[in-house]
């Protein structure tokens, strides 16, 4: 038999025909051009955070669900949305169908360049030996998108009741606390970050454990009984997370409006 | 970076890169299209990426991160509709050898894979490979000499496979 480096070093990938150099040069101008687009829009989306947080936090009523003054912390629900006996006169927000025009997509980006990618071929999302995704649910829906730089997606789970809610976030917890890294092969850091929505959430990196670049930032977040899981996936280091991070918390605490009815009480 | 040095970069890189990343993904249009996605980051770069500077290396890294990203994975098998209607790689004989290759490398670790087709496929230096994986140069010829044995191996056992086959 040939020595094996003799056999790799003659080896040729079937041959493709290449587009052509302009091409190549007319999408990169393309693509610079949108970065550029885009660094407004994110700024414009980290100010409505800004200005709409403090807001929710200064409601003097704190119903089950809104934010508390230490988003570190997760909230009890205030009250049980169903009892055992059937009596309560509140509707059950885990019954409550997912709206038709909740809005899932908002803030994921759209264009030429970006795919809709049916979220059930995603490979499962598992850190510290915990599936984080997909989750079990009463009832869910997914929007994801791919693109050339990076991915994204979301996930609305609502579950049988709120104390189920609380334990999904708390089970994500345990399981990354004390947690570096994780993964096999190449292995993944596991870098907590900080959030602020003001809502039960767990923010947290994963990102190449060898400082290259790429990874993803996943944040999950419970209004009531619903957990909204965000992701966000592309050459992310430790040190750029933070800012992937409070993108994705102006993006939750955006559509934690939409998650009320989820709530015994509202908000 | 111009558009004349970038067209001469495309032109005297694509293949090599392509067959590099091809050894370490076993997919040939995986690899085309990642390194043809790493040339069009690396025009929209182009002002941050100077010509003395290897951009030739900038584009393999970039191209290679493309590769093994698993978000990126989650297109693998999912091809857009227009794709068969896309220029199709030239249909050739089978080539047994290069089949049992690119399945023997795919066996191997991924560190020892890499190591591998940088070292003698992209003609990297043994500094050169530790430098942009990473590690020290001992363990790069730690990964050079496991890998070749590896590839030895399973090479070998695919034959006697072949050879009961037959």
């Amino acid at each position: 038999m040939r020595d094996p480096i003799d056999l790799l070093t003659t080896l040729e990938a079937p041959e493709h025909e290449p587009l052509p150099a302009a091409e190549l040069r007319r999408r990169g101008d393309q693509r610079r051009r949108r970065r550029t687009a885009g660094v407004g829009v994110a700024a414009a989306l980290l100010l409505a955070a800004a200005v709409t947080v403090p807001n929710l936090l200064a409601d003097p009523v704190v119903p089950a669900g809104t934010p508390t003054s230490d988003p570190t912390t997760a909230p009890t629900p205030t009250a049980d949305p169903t009892t055992p006996d059937g009596t309560d006169d509140q509707p059950d927000p885990a019954a409550t169908p997912i709206p038709t025009d909740f809005p899932l997509a908002r803030h994921l980006p759209t264009g030429p360049d970006y795919q809709q990618v049916d979220p059930a071929e995603a490979a499962g999302i598992e850190v510290c030996g915990h599936v984080l995704w997909p989750a079990a649910a009463a009832q869910s829906r997914a929007a994801m998108v791919v693109g050339p730089e990076h991915t994204e997606l979301r996930w609305l789970g609502v579950l049988a009741d709120a104390d189920q809610a609380v334990a999904l976030l708390a089970d994500t917890r345990a399981a990354l606390a004390g947690c570096a890294t994780t993964g096999t092969g190449d292995a993944l850091a596991v870098v907590p970050l900080t959030g602020g929505t003001g809502y039960d959430e767990v923010t947290v990196a994963l990102v190449q454990a060898d400082g290259s670049l790429g990874g993803e930032v996943v944040q999950l977040i419970r209004v009531g009984s619903a957990v909204l899981l965000s992701v966000s996936g592309g050459e992310l280091t430790a040190e750029s997370a933070q800012g992937t991070a409070d993108l994705l918390t102006a993006q939750s605490a955006d559509l934690a409006a939409a998650m009320c009815v989820f709530t015994a009480a509202g908000c | 970076m111009d558009a004349t040095e970038f067209d001469d970069l495309y032109a005297r890189s694509f293949r090599p890169l392509v067959r590099q990343l091809y050894a370490v993904t076993g997919d040939a249009e995986e690899a085309r299209d990642c390194v043809q996605e790493a040339f069009v980051r690396a025009w929209s770069r182009r002002h941050s990426i100077r010509v003395d500077e290897q951009p030739e290396a900038w584009v393999r890294t970039t191209a290679y991160r493309l590769a093994v990203s698993r978000w990126r994975r989650v297109l693998r098998g999912r091809r857009a509709p227009d794709r068969a209607l896309s220029p199709a790689a030239v249909t050739a004989p089978v080539d047994e050898t290069r089949v049992a290759l690119v399945a023997a490398l795919r066996q191997l670790p991924h560190a020892q894979r890499e190591a591998l087709v940088l070292h003698h496929l992209a003609d990297l230096p043994v500094a050169a490979v530790a430098t942009q994986t990473g590690v020290p140069e001992g363990t790069v010829k730690a990964r050079l000499s496991r890998g070749r044995a590896a590839l030895a191996l399973l090479l070998s056992d695919t034959v006697v496979e072949g050879a009961h086959r037959a």
